[in-house]
């Protein structure tokens, strides 16, 4: 055995469990061998030191510290399962995700309710239901002019009912300011735009209005975005196709005014664009005067299912100066379509959301070319 | 020999005698066992952690995790083994830990800091100043080549020269096998000797 292997058993031979037979070998290269000697020696002394170290002093209340350890612990752990109390029912998961699901769709819906009240809140449908009777009485405007206004029967009923509306809507704005803050500009621009009341300037066909259709004729505009799209001649058709299934269906009352639109219906869809002869033609065509004029609109109307609001009148109560009407908006289209027949349109028209359900008012001025 | 066997065993039953009485509710028959094992582990955590506080807060941790475990004790090894592989296991922790390294660093930069001097806790009734002087002067360093070594090597030390138990124990209580014993335990006695030449 080498210096290197018996290094190795030191160890083993200070602590006294090596076997007889390596132990004697260890001792004959030990006596012969002065470097394993001494690493023998080294090593005795080391072990001799470390089993002689004097053991440590436990603290005197050690066994104190651990009760007080003990109890701090357990009674932690007394106030947590108090706390946290395991269940002892069993709820199938099914049960919670079913659970879980209908509150969430629950309150998902009650969350969206604002937004839909807006979209079913009424614009002028309640004022509909309101029995009306004309009540001629003279509202004072300017001096030398009178206005003969249609008044609801029951003033009160139509403020309560305007009130129910109003906070109806302002519910549903609040929801909407909830969930959409970002729309709200929009919204509201939207709001304005469908209760105000439609302005249009009608300049009526007179014995020379020649000059004033072709004054008028380039500041005409298109009725609405939809409609634009469509070429004029599509929209006349249109027109005119209307016009001729309503005298169809009134043939008793065959009005020059209304056949003559139809003729000149039937002209635009055959020669358009209309050629300055054409137009000189038109100005040439019965005049109609504005008694007239507001008689075929009250008719119109009547057809469109809609209803006459106020009529506003000169000094004179035969000269209506401006006459209030509310059609649905839908029809709003054709109903630009035959104020275009009686005379020529001033201003811009402004832009109606045919498909929007309801009830849009639009108060027709009355101009008679000198 | 044969004395110090019979004492063991005598020992043995009666630790098993207080276990089983503790399990049957007798709360007191663990601080009996307690007072019993106390020194041993406490020096062991000091040995291993060379800290009097933090081998005070070792063994009190030992102590309670075996008053946790104690009731599902199965009596396949002495309570003894049991207790120190605990111990073993315990301090390895500590030494693991973050909090150790960070004040291992800290004392090494503040060497003269109070309480981690060695032989300062160390039951002392010599008479010459001298020789108790030295005697302290040969624990520090003794403890501080023990601190050097890695926690293996150290718990085989440890277990065998300063608590005296056999290599079976040992074998027990670390879980190494015998032969796996023998070496670490021969290694960390060459690192020693090496680190305190000249010195003891």
């Amino acid at each position: 055995m080498n210096c290197a292997g018996i290094k190795e058993l030191l160890s083993e031979y200070v602590d006294g469990v090596l076997d007889a037979q390596t132990k004697a070998a260890i001792e004959e290269h030990i006596s012969t061998c002065t470097d394993c000697r001494r690493a023998l020696e080294d090593l005795e002394t080391l072990v001799g030191e470390l089993r002689t170290v004097e053991p440590v002093k436990t603290p005197d209340d050690f066994l104190n510290q651990l009760h007080e350890r003990i109890e701090s612990r357990f009674s932690l752990g007394k106030i947590m399962k108090t706390l946290f109390v395991p269940m002892r029912i069993k709820i199938p998961i099914q049960l919670v995700t079913v659970t879980a699901t209908a509150v969430l769709v629950f309150s998902v819906i009650n969350f969206q309710q604002p937004v839909m009240q807006l979209s079913d809140a009424p614009m002028v449908s309640e004022e509909k239901e309101v029995k009306r009777e004309v009540m001629k009485e003279p509202v004072k405007l300017a001096p030398g002019r009178r206005i003969f206004v249609e008044k609801p029967a029951s003033t009160k009923t139509v403020a309560h009912k305007k009130q129910k509306t109003i906070k109806a809507k302002d519910i549903a704005l609040k929801g909407l300011k909830m969930e959409k803050a970002k729309d709200k500009n929009a919204f509201t621009r939207t709001m304005q735009k469908e209760k105000r009341v439609i302005e249009l300037a009608l300049v009526l066909k007179t014995g020379a209005p020649g000059k004033a259709n072709l004054q008028f004729a380039p500041k005409e505009k298109a009725p609405s975005p939809e409609r634009v799209e469509a070429s004029d001649e599509e929209s006349k058709a249109y027109m005119g196709s209307f016009l001729r299934s309503r005298i169809a269906g009134k043939a008793a009352a065959k009005e020059e005014a209304v056949a003559d639109a139809v003729k000149k219906d039937k002209k635009a869809e055959t020669s358009l664009p209309a050629q300055p002869s054409e137009l000189e033609e038109k100005a040439g065509e019965p005049e109609s005067d504005v008694d007239k004029v507001t008689e075929k609109l009250k008719k119109i109307v009547k057809d469109l299912n809609g209803e006459i609001k106020s009529i506003e009148y000169d000094d004179k109560p035969e000269h209506p100066i401006s006459l209030t009407v509310e059609i649905p908006a839908d029809k709003y289209t054709v109903f630009y379509g035959e104020l275009k027949e009686m005379g020529t349109l001033q201003g811009r028209a402004p832009e109606i959301n045919e498909k929007k359900k309801g009830m849009i008012k639009i108060k027709v001025r009355f101009i008679t070319p000198e | 020999m044969k004395e110090k066997k019979k004492t063991s065993q005598s020992s043995a039953s009666k630790d098993v005698e207080l276990i089983k009485a503790f399990q049957a509710g007798k709360k007191a028959a663990f601080d009996e066992l307690v007072l019993k094992h106390k020194d041993k582990v406490f020096n062991l955590c000091y040995w291993f952690v060379g800290d009097y506080q933090d081998a005070n807060d070792l063994a009190q941790d030992v102590f309670f995790k075996a008053f946790k475990a104690l009731k599902n004790f199965r009596f396949e090894s002495a309570f003894s083994t049991w207790i120190y592989r605990i111990a073993v296991n315990t301090c390895k922790n500590s030494l693991k830990s973050f909090q150790y390294r960070m004040k291992k660093k800290f004392v090494h930069l503040n060497k003269t800091s109070a309480g981690s001097n060695p032989g300062d806790e160390i039951a002392d009734e010599s008479s010459s100043p001298e020789i108790e002087l030295g005697k302290k002067e040969r624990m520090r360093l003794i403890k501080a080549a023990i601190n050097s070594l890695p926690p293996n090597k150290k718990a085989v030390v440890v277990l065998r020269d300063i608590e005296g138990l056999s290599y079976g124990e040992i074998s027990e209580v670390t879980g190494f096998n015998l032969g796996t014993v023998k070496s670490k335990l021969a290694r960390a006695r060459k690192d020693l000797r090496e680190m305190l030449k000249g010195e003891i």
